[in-house]
């Protein structure tokens, strides 16, 4: 069936996307010696290891040295720092498509591990939290309040509605984190300047839940807060485009109910244009749940990058970067796949 | 009793530039089983005449009033929700101009045409999707169309599931607005065609709209002309075709190519008035070849030729 | 549409009048810094601490003196290149400068340093005294220092301070400190220990101790004299510059950051900045993504879908996290931020355009040009970009904010590029040294409001396109 080709050339070229990413990534490192510097401080890491062993048993320094440095020698040839980084290309590239993240430099999990794997999964929930509770709450407004302002286009309200929302899509959602910390956390004091729980944080359910909750209030809305504007206008305007169409008039004309219409030939034709564009401000929502965890010191992803960037630690932020990708092409896909339930029309282009 | 007396109906638009009196004092009747041609040029009120019937209003109006009585009722005496209720699409349906955007792209053609009926208390869906489908036969329509999106129907597909979706409630008038301008020619004879039996089976009044008068005098018992908002001339098609009497008819009339005479046609030259401007006097003095010193300054009124005749022009001035 | 009409029609609406009327306010003030400014103001300005070593750190702006009920200290610098005094004794001269004040502040100063500049000396190193005297008669030895001798291999005459004047924080001078205490036991009998008096030297410089508990001091308005001496020991000797600075609690127009950079300067100095990113990128963007998009709608076939799969991909790769990654990679370059940028936005572009171009390609005009014999070209440029320029104008504009606010995001994170101070680069800084938790409105708001003002001034003014690009909405 033609939906199921259409689907799969959209899969495939997100795929593609992903593959594009990870050779920019690994090409990146590449090319520019990082990859060598990093295995170089790898394989640094490992030979001290060994030497504190070894000069358990070697007393003598001559031979500890050649003992280490025909070890170093192995090393070199186990990480193919003896050819040129292209050679390591498909190593690299099947290692991060399997998963095998490698280990981070300075960063560690809250439980002391090393394993970037271990640190990014258990910071994943948190930023999903987050970001969806947010996306939600954007959501709901959006389509609540993008019909009334386009029912009522060209009006007083309408009009002063639309110059706020434009004014929202100018916000940063970083600053606008810390000024509500500056206004409600430490002016007024009545929310936490930061961080996921209080410290210690409270042990069992209910007081827990609450404690989390109030920690997630001013994170939340500041995202809210930013991409409520263009969120609500697109509605607003695909919803009035909509229903100055003729089949609308036609709709009316056949005497349907007017809940009915703004339902079936209003909202719903406006649905498939809506879903693009929520698909188009789909990576602008990585970057602002990374600036935003910052900001607020939530312990997620975006914080996890924001703090390997300083610790320039470079596997988890190559790690990272993929992940990033990934999710995003996730959920691209998953818009595909309902933009193409709800327009029946390109399923035969 | 008529079908449809409209008396003197007002619809008047809004604009930045003024006002523009869309519909201007027209009056006609439709009888049952009579088909009404309303002809004219782009722009004269044509279509606003038929939004103002079936009361779809837009947002700039300036003035909708007059009478409209369909078998009775006076439509403009009831408020939106009754009128919707009862006379929109039950008694009273439209074909509108431009079939391509008329229909809901994303929801299938059969549902689009049983719509109405599913909202009519007292039908099971099987019967009403059962009467849909008939209807679609009907109209000469593959019953597969019932399951189809708009955008897998040719122009003509789409006209003739408009016309279904006309008839779903089973009105006595439908009213049909450009119904084949985007159509090619062999299309238009297959919708004339259907149109002309439907007329005689199910004994439907048509008012049907169009710029081109020979397709109108296909089917049309009476003709009504339309100039600037309003009817400058009524009568049977027989007539108004072998003896117009308003100039303006006389020019339309000409204009049309004929095929075995030796005569050019001929064409109107000026253009229809600024509705926001008008004259003081007759609106279609500055293009009419007969005008006079009257016509500039008074506005005529219709004069009553015989029964079923009015002309609105001073030439007929002596008449009552 | 012509440019003329275009303008009009922008003015016509309430948003578009506000857009351009910001937009203006912008463009003046870059020309300005642009005349007045360096162009290193980067390098040899902002980051150079020499420049602020005498502003008071973390202080708010001067304005912000009449909000409050606490008189704020202003900050004053006294400079002196002449004695006010000569004092002649047997081969020595003491040269006095003095420098009045009239202290009316309801608290301490944030802290005072002195400071000498140029001194020549041909015989004997001059030696330099620092004393202040108080309203309350009693007079205060706070420094003493003698320059440094010639170094081996030095001849007379002894040149010292000349690159960089000597500069004493007397806040937090070990000797002053000394002198601090020996006074407060003197005059006051507190016998304070040295632990204590550590953070408290302008408030005793400035104060007389609280009745009750003596360990804590008030301020004591009045007219104070700075004197400092200087003994010479040679008729030819001389003293550049003799300077003392009393640290405000406020200053500037926009307060000071933690470094005591005036952040007014910084804060204009990022307006030019932040419009040549958003104009550049934007223009950039929008040429090729304009011209890829006519060439993709109009060739069509093969050329259309091998650039539509190319930019599909491109389109489709999340920007910050990629950015993030290229600039640790290959550096903080405010060109590389362009260059990605660019790179990665035109094809969004291209995509847009392309459907308009769809659109005409079939229409009247441009298959009755073709029937004359037009080139493709000539079709693609003239006719058919002529239709859509308002379009994309209209785009380009709505893309500026979008430029503006990445590189305010990328510098938020630490990754800006350090040699050009940006918007974002300050509200990075005070965010990583804490201002934001100790409430330092002044250097955290003012920055994001100007990010948020250009970006806005973009908005409206696509917001005053609108009846351009939708003729349905004119009036």
């Amino acid at each position: 069936m033609s939906l199921v080709t259409t689907l799969a050339v959209r899969g495939l070229t997100l795929f593609g996307v992903l593959m594009a990413v990870l050779l920019l990534v690994v090409i990146a490192l590449g090319a520019t010696g990082f990859s060598d510097r990093m295995l170089h401080a790898t394989i640094n890491e490992e030979l001290r290891g060994l030497r504190q062993s070894l000069a358990q048993t070697i007393r003598d320094p001559d031979q500890l040295e050649q003992a280490l440095s025909l070890q170093r020698e192995e090393l070199v040839r186990y990480y193919h720092l003896d050819k040129p980084w292209y050679f390591r290309l498909p190593d690299m590239v099947r290692r991060v498509l399997t998963f095998d993240l490698g280990e981070a430099r300075t960063l560690r999990s809250f439980e002391g591990s090393s394993r970037v794997s271990d640190i990014v999964r258990e910071r994943l929930l948190n930023t999903v939290l987050l970001v969806t509770t947010a996306s939600i709450i954007t959501a709901i407004l959006g389509l609540l309040i993008g019909p009334k302002l386009a029912s009522q286009a060209g009006s007083r309200l309408d009009r002063t509605a639309c110059l706020f929302l434009a004014f929202s899509y100018a916000l940063p959602a970083w600053w606008m984190g810390i000024f509500l910390i500056l206004a409600f956390s430490f002016k007024f004091n009545l929310f936490p300047t930061g961080g996921m729980y209080s410290l210690p944080p409270p042990p069992g359910g209910i007081d827990r839940l609450f404690d989390l909750l109030w920690h997630a209030a001013l994170p939340i809305i500041t995202l809210v807060l930013v991409s409520f504007g263009s969120w609500t206008y697109i509605v607003r305007t695909m919803v009035l485009n909509t229903a100055q169409e003729s089949f609308v008039s036609v709709a009316r004309a056949k005497g349907l109910p007017e809940q009915l219409i703004r339902r079936r030939y209003i909202i719903r034709v406006a649905a498939p244009p809506i879903v693009t564009n929520l698909m188009l401000g789909l990576a602008g929502s990585i970057g602002g749940a990374i600036l935003t965890e910052t900001v607020f010191n939530w312990p997620g992803m975006g914080r996890l990058y924001y703090d390997a960037v300083l610790a320039a630690d470079e596997s988890v932020i190559v790690a990272l970067t993929f992940i990033f990708t990934l999710i995003y092409i996730i959920a691209r896909f998953i818009l595909e796949i309902l933009y193409v339930i709800l327009d029946p029309r390109i399923r035969y282009a | 009793m008529a079908l449809l007396n409209v008396s003197n109906l007002h619809l008047y638009y809004r604009t930045s530039g003024g006002i523009v009196p869309a519909v201007d004092g027209v009056s006609f009747t439709i009888e049952e089983g009579e088909a009404l041609g309303l002809v004219g040029e782009s722009g004269a009120g044509k279509s606003s005449l038929a939004l103002a019937l079936m009361r779809i209003l837009p947002r700039n109006i300036a003035a909708y009033d007059g009478i409209i009585e369909f078998e009775g009722v006076n439509c403009l005496k009831l408020n939106d929700e009754e009128f919707r209720k009862r006379i929109r699409w039950q008694k009273m349906a439209m074909v509108f101009q431009g079939a391509m955007e008329s229909l809901n792209p994303v929801i299938r053609v059969g549902h689009q045409v049983v719509e109405p009926l599913l909202l009519q208390s007292g039908i099971e869906r099987q019967q009403a999707y059962a009467a849909a489908q008939q209807l679609l036969d009907v109209v000469l329509l593959p019953p597969e169309v019932f399951h189809r999106y708009p955008h897998e129907l040719s122009g003509g597909m789409k006209q003739r599931a408009m016309i279904a979706m006309a008839l779903i409630l089973s009105p006595k008038l439908i009213i049909l607005d450009e119904p084949t301008s985007a159509l090619d020619v062999i299309i238009q004879a297959q919708v004339m065609n259907l149109l002309k039996r439907l007329k005689r089976e199910l004994g439907l009044s048509i008012l049907f709209i169009s710029h081109d008068v020979a397709l109108a005098s296909d089917i049309c018992d009476t003709i009504a002309v339309m100039y600037a908002g309003e009817l400058v001339e009524k009568g049977t098609a027989e007539e108004v075709l072998t003896e117009p009497g308003h100039p303006y008819t006389q020019k339309l009339l000409a204009s049309i190519p004929k095929l075995r005479a030796e005569v050019t046609p001929e064409f109107i030259p000026g253009a229809p008035p600024d509705m926001t401007h008008l004259p003081q006097g007759c609106r279609f003095y500055p293009r009419c070849p007969r005008a006079f010193e009257q016509c500039r300054r008074e506005h005529p009124l219709p004069f009553s030729l015989n029964l079923r005749r009015e002309v609105r022009c001073w030439l007929f001035g002596d008449r009552k | 549409m012509r440019p003329w009409e275009t303008i009009k029609l922008l003015l016509a609406s309430a948003t578009g009048k506000v857009g351009i009327g910001l937009f203006l306010a912008l463009v003046i003030v870059s020309i300005y810094v642009v005349i007045s400014y360096p162009l290193d103001f980067g390098t040899r300005t902002w980051n150079n601490p020499a420049v602020w070593a005498d502003n008071p750190k973390n202080v708010p702006p001067a304005w912000s003196n009449a909000f409050t009920d606490v008189k704020r200290v202003e900050h004053t610098t006294f400079r002196a290149t002449k004695p006010t005094e000569v004092i002649p004794a047997q081969g020595i001269n003491t040269w006095r400068y003095t420098f009045a004040l009239d202290y009316q502040f309801d608290e301490p100063p944030t802290f005072t340093s002195f400071a000498l500049r140029n001194v020549i000396y041909y015989s004997r190193p001059p030696v330099i005294t620092l004393s202040l005297s108080r309203p309350d008669g009693k007079e205060m030895l706070l420094y003493r220092h003698v320059v440094r001798g010639p170094d081996p291999g030095e001849s007379l005459p002894v040149s010292r301070y000349v690159e960089a004047p000597l500069r004493v924080y007397l806040s937090g001078d070990n000797t002053v400190l000394w002198n601090v205490a020996d006074f407060v036991r003197q005059e006051f009998k507190l016998d304070t220990p040295l632990s204590e008096l550590r953070g408290m030297v302008d408030r005793v410089m400035f104060g007389i101790p609280v009745e009750e508990n003596g360990q804590d001091f008030k301020v004591l308005n009045g007219n104070y004299t700075i004197i400092a001496t200087a003994q010479v020991y040679h008729p030819e000797d001389s003293i550049g510059e003799v300077s003392f600075v009393l640290g405000g609690s406020v200053y500037g127009v926009m307060g000071t950051d933690s470094l005591g950079r005036d952040l007014a300067t910084g804060l204009v100095f990022g307006c030019p900045v932040a419009l040549l990113i958003g104009l550049v990128t934007a223009v950039l963007t929008t040429t090729i993504g304009a011209f890829m998009g006519i060439l993709s709608g109009y060739k069509g076939g093969r050329t259309d879908t091998a650039i539509q799969r190319f930019c599909d991909i491109l389109a489709n790769i999340p920007l910050l996290p990629i950015l993030i990654f290229l600039i640790f990679i290959f550096g903080q370059k405010l060109r590389l931020v362009i260059l990605v940028l660019v790179a990665f936005g035109w094809p969004g572009m291209t995509i847009l355009i392309r459907s308009m171009v769809l659109q005409y390609r079939s229409s009247q005009l441009v298959e009755a040009t073709r029937a004359l014999g037009a080139s493709p070209w000539r079709i693609m440029f003239r006719h058919i970009f002529f239709q859509i320029a308002p379009f994309v104008l209209a785009q380009m504009i709505f893309f500026t904010p979008a430029a503006i606010l990445a590189e305010a995001g990328l510098s938020f994170l630490g990754l800006g590029d350090p040699s050009i101070p940006t918007w974002g680069q300050i509200l990075e800084h005070g965010f990583r040294t804490g201002a934001v938790y100790a409430g330092y409105w002044w250097w955290v708001l003012p920055p994001g409001l100007l990010i948020v003002l250009a970006a806005t001034t973009f908005v409206l003014l696509t917001l005053g396109m609108e009846p351009v690009v939708n003729p349905r909405l004119r009036q």
